[in-house]
């Protein structure tokens, strides 16, 4: 199992970082959204795979390790809130230059 | 050696020194005549003095004191045994000093035909030259450094940044020794898993290939993102799944709507030195980050942390759902900060949607349907908005002991919100939600802020919580705790910011174009 998700996160960190690279905004937005994905799960099973014991006091046995599952509960939020002003911020870019390069030049009339 | 010889040169200028003003006659060549000092001017000489021949003579008597504390000080730990006196015998020391007084005296006395055969090239021998030069250089190798990292290319950056991040994350690794595997095996792998394992790496390498094509390529986007959700669920983290869940949802609609305003495909890259060398970069990264979970999974964890939570979220977090503890008590600060990210991302979207011209025909007219809403969703959303709502306060109360919280309630009840424009328009639920989501996102910081003030009234630090039991009729027993109050302050700052953010999007219309009910509203 853990060979399938180092895997999983390995696929995901390059799908995103081949997307970060491309040089229009919407695909930066895709791979910006996919390595946080990778991200969240990989600070995930900082706490190890643990399979139905969710970590609620007064369960008997070892449970999973809350301290992670908290850490990115709030990633996931901001996450999709950076995500969320990343792609307004291209969406202003592309208004006012006409273009959706990320360096501002490429295809539009504007410079 | 080195010593010795410098040594050798002050002597040397100091003879010439004492030499020249005292004991060779008148001085010559002087704009003015010198003349013996007033009194005045000679006490500060007489000060140095007497302090030389005092330190000399007794050094043990006036100065051992001070240099004990001074060399301390500045060796931060006590300093190596050593003694102060006039006369330590025949030694090195000695030797070198009489050696280096010897040899300046050669030099002094054979200064002439120095000064005639040395003299002339140490003229030239300016060490501003030798300055100058140095700085241009460094300017010129700071210029040359800023010019290959600075090319007013973001790509190029970014490919500098993963490589140095790669490079120092990789590093532990070298020498190698520690080796990748730790040698502790987790569960084992079950088919279904390995199924689902392969439909996300399918739906990654569809996002690749449907890139260009930009809607098609949010479909499997979504599939990445509720299989990591159901990663979450098989892991025991039913909070993070339907924290995933949620966001998913809300993530999709906000790039569907900011999709109808940007290009709807890309032109095709064709350099191949480029591709090949993002590719290259691509799989570096995705197998550097591979190893890396490889070899903390099959490491043992430290679990004296997790236990810590796991026994106090009770007895001093009044909860049973640690994940809820730790995020509205333990972490509190911390879950403060980030909502506050989140308002603060929410009001820079409003800010630079505020104004926002887009190009006349941004969005293409057969992206406007003429059903604009159709009856069966209008209808089954309004039914739908209290049930969800429901739905949303049940899982905020229990968030505190069971899966659930102020994250999740607030994600349900904008999802309630969104649905609403998205099945009536915006101007029908405009007129009926009488929300103002930027107040709602004060309104949350305001209260989660207080509720950490409010335990300063009782003299505790800020944010400490405090809970108990008290029964209401009809209901019985009930718990409170004040980490409530704070995850009503998350709730509503999810609320908030989440509304503010896809409402500004969804009423954005081109100049000139379209009114308020043909709005931009993807369907």
């Amino acid at each position: 199992m853990a060979a399938l998700i180092a895997v999983l996160i390995g696929a995901l960190t390059a799908g995103g970082v081949w997307l970060l690279l491309r040089a229009q905004t919407y695909p930066v937005v895709l791979g910006l959204t996919l390595l946080s994905y990778a991200v969240n799960l990989f600070l995930f099973v900082m706490g190890r795979l643990v399979i139905c014991a969710p970590p609620i006091a007064g369960r008997s046995g070892t449970t999973a390790d809350p301290l992670p599952q908290a850490l990115v509960l709030t990633a996931i939020v901001i996450g999709f809130a950076m995500t969320a002003f990343v792609i307004v911020l291209a969406l202003r870019a592309h208004a006012e230059w006409g273009s959706d390069h990320v360096d501002g030049r490429g295809d539009g009339d504007g410079r | 050696m080195l010593v010795t010889l410098a040594g050798a040169f002050a002597v040397a200028y100091s003879i010439r020194f004492i030499h020249d003003v005292f004991f060779n006659g008148e001085p010559v060549d002087l704009p003015r005549t010198p003349h013996e000092p007033p009194r005045w001017m000679l006490l500060p000489v007489a000060v140095l003095v007497v302090l030389c021949i005092v330190i000399g003579v007794l050094p043990n008597w006036s100065v051992a004191p001070l240099l004990q504390t001074a060399a301390g000080a500045a060796l931060q730990s006590p300093p190596p045994a050593y003694s102060l006196a006039l006369w330590h015998g025949v030694n090195a020391a000695l030797l070198m000093s009489l050696a280096a007084m010897a040899l300046g005296a050669a030099i002094y006395l054979g200064r002439k035909p120095l000064f005639r055969h040395v003299g002339p090239r140490l003229e030239r021998a300016d060490a501003g030259i030798v300055y100058d030069a140095l700085i241009d250089g460094l300017t010129r190798l700071a210029g040359a450094v800023a010019r290959w990292l600075d090319t007013a290319s973001l790509q190029r950056q970014l490919v500098l940044v993963l490589l140095a991040a790669g490079g120092l994350g990789m590093a532990p690794w070298w020498p190698p020794g520690a080796g990748l595997s730790g040698g502790v095996t987790g569960p084992g792998l079950d088919a279904v898993s390995l199924v689902v394992g392969l439909v996300l790496l399918a739906a990654v390498a569809a996002v690749l290939a449907l890139q260009r094509q930009r809607y098609m390529a949010l479909l499997p986007l979504g599939v990445v993102g509720l299989i990591v959700s159901l990663v979450f669920v098989k892991f025991s983290a039913p909070d993070l799944a339907l924290t995933q869940l949620m966001v998913e949802v809300v993530s999709i609609l906000l790039l569907l709507l900011a999709l109808s305003f940007l290009p709807q495909t890309s032109r095709a890259e064709t350099c191949p030195r480029r591709l090949g060398r993002d590719a290259a970069l691509a799989l570096g990264c995705g197998v550097a980050a591979s190893a890396l979970a490889w070899a903390v999974l099959t490491r043992a964890p430290d679990t004296a942390l997790a236990q810590q939570m796991m026994q106090r979220s009770v007895s001093e977090g009044g909860g049973a759902n640690v994940v809820n503890v730790i995020l509205v008590d333990f972490r509190g600060y911390d879950t403060l900060g980030e909502i506050t990210v989140l308002a603060l991302a929410a009001l820079g979207v409003f800010a630079l949607l505020h104004g926002l011209r887009l190009p006349p025909g941004a969005v293409p007219a057969d992206r406007r349907d003429a059903d604009a809403h159709p009856p069966i969703l209008a209808t089954l959303m309004r039914l739908m908005l209290p049930l969800m709502l429901l739905v949303a306060v049940f899982i905020f109360l229990r968030g505190h002991n069971a899966p659930g919280g102020g994250f999740i309630a607030g994600l349900i009840t904008a999802i309630a919100l969104l649905g609403q424009y998205l099945a009536n328009g915006l101007r029908w639920t405009d007129q009926r939600l009488r929300l103002d989501a930027r107040s709602a996102i004060a309104a949350g910081l305001a209260v989660a802020g207080l509720t950490g003030l409010a335990s300063w009234i009782f003299g505790r630090p800020f944010l400490t919580s405090a809970f108990g039991h008290c029964s209401l009729p009809l209901i019985g027993e009930v718990e409170w705790a004040s980490a409530m109050a704070f995850d009503l302050g998350v709730y509503l700052v999810v609320v908030g910011a989440t509304l503010l953010m896809l409402r500004q999007l969804g009423g954005l219309r081109p100049a000139g174009g379209g009114t308020e009910e043909a709005d931009a509203w993807p369907r």
